[in-house]
């Protein structure tokens, strides 16, 4: 009875030894196999390095057939009547989507984060996507036409959110532990009175003080962000 | 032979039950285990010799793990590699332990050919 019972214990612990090694070695299998698919730093650079060179390039293309194009508008338009109305619209709707620079009177809002003198490593103190979302729809709500952070134009495709430690805007950075510099463009009183409003922008008190001022004379770049605003999924519908 | 077979499904269950143990515990269940291979080499030797106690076994493959564990957890808090004892330890019980097996073994087999002859 005793080695019986001897038996099973000794089989017992082997059991549970055997599945602490097992367990073990699937995971050390794991982890080896992340580390396998990241590459090295060095070769991340140099692609990065090579994409950049080559959206340079690309952009240069862009700004010549831009130019191109409105030689041919131009041209176009001296013609008619009619074809001086089209362009005015294409304006228009150029304007709209954020491919022509703007001017006009507006606010400007500074946003510069608290930075305590050890460096600020919490990420609950930063201002996030979240803070940035909220300010363009509170301008947005109050009757703003344009807006860009730190001379990105926002489009209405636009989206703002959190990567790594960047705030991508257009899938351009900005950091959130500098001063951001928010533009827009509209009714200077009623933005002023927008962001004025008492509550409206407690939310940064805590990760940054602002400051905002009223402007005649505020000029939002066109967006250097070119993905094209063609349609892919939606179609024009009528009733 | 029946510790075999426990060994056994012990791997099979490591390998196919699907349980999570947070990878932070990951470095201190490298040194449990090398506490439990000592409890188990142990335990060899004690059957070989014939002073096998189950108490003594299992009191020291739980004691001997827990605290190889908490002494690797109590190290990396206070920033001092204190595993690197376990595993000395450990790693030197499981040698001689190995080396008392191999004798014995050996002269079991020595006095098995001789009975032979």
């Amino acid at each position: 009875m005793k080695k019986y019972s001897a038996q099973i214990s000794v089989a017992l612990v082997c059991c549970i030894l055997g599945f602490m090694i097992a367990y073990q070695f699937r995971i050390l299998n794991k982890q080896s196999n992340i580390q396998n698919t990241t590459l090295s730093s060095t070769d991340l650079t140099v692609e990065i390095e090579q994409l950049r060179k080559q959206k340079d390039e690309l952009q240069k293309n862009i700004n010549d057939l831009q130019s191109k194009i409105k030689v041919y508008e131009d041209s176009a338009a001296n013609r008619t009547e009619e074809s001086q109305t089209l362009l005015k619209d294409l304006e228009n709707s150029r304007m709209l989507t954020g491919v022509t620079d703007v001017q006009g009177q507006g606010v400007i809002l500074y946003l510069s984060p608290n930075t305590t003198g050890l460096g600020n490593d919490l990420t609950s103190d930063r201002i996030t996507d979240k803070h940035l979302v909220y300010v363009v729809n509170e301008l947005l709500a109050a009757g703003a036409e344009a807006i860009s952070i730190n001379d990105i134009r926002l489009t209405p495709r636009t989206g703002i959110r959190n990567a790594g430690n960047y705030i991508l805007v257009n899938e351009e950075r900005v950091s959130p532990l500098n001063r951001i510099t928010i533009k827009a463009i509209g009714d200077k009183n009623l933005l002023i009175s927008a962001l004025a409003f008492p509550g409206v922008l407690s939310d940064f008190n805590s990760v940054a003080t602002y400051k905002y001022e009223k402007s005649d004379n505020i000029i939002i770049s066109k967006n250097k962000y070119n993905k094209s605003m063609k349609f892919d999924f939606a179609k024009s519908f009528k009733q | 032979m029946i510790a075999v077979i426990g060994l056994l499904i012990g791997v099979v269950i490591g390998i196919f039950w699907n349980i999570n143990i947070p990878d932070k515990f990951s470095p201190y269940m490298s040194v449990a285990i090398l506490a439990c291979l000592d409890s188990v080499f142990g335990a060899l030797r004690a059957l070989l010799s014939k002073n096998f106690r189950a108490d003594v076994f299992i009191s020291g493959f739980f004691g001997n793990a827990v605290l190889a564990a908490g002494l690797a957890y109590l190290g990396d808090k206070l920033n001092v590699p204190v595993y690197l004892a376990a595993v000395i330890v450990f790693g030197g019980r499981i040698f001689d332990n190995f080396a008392i097996i191999r004798r014995q073994m050996l002269e079991r087999a020595k006095s098995h050919n001789e009975v032979v002859k």
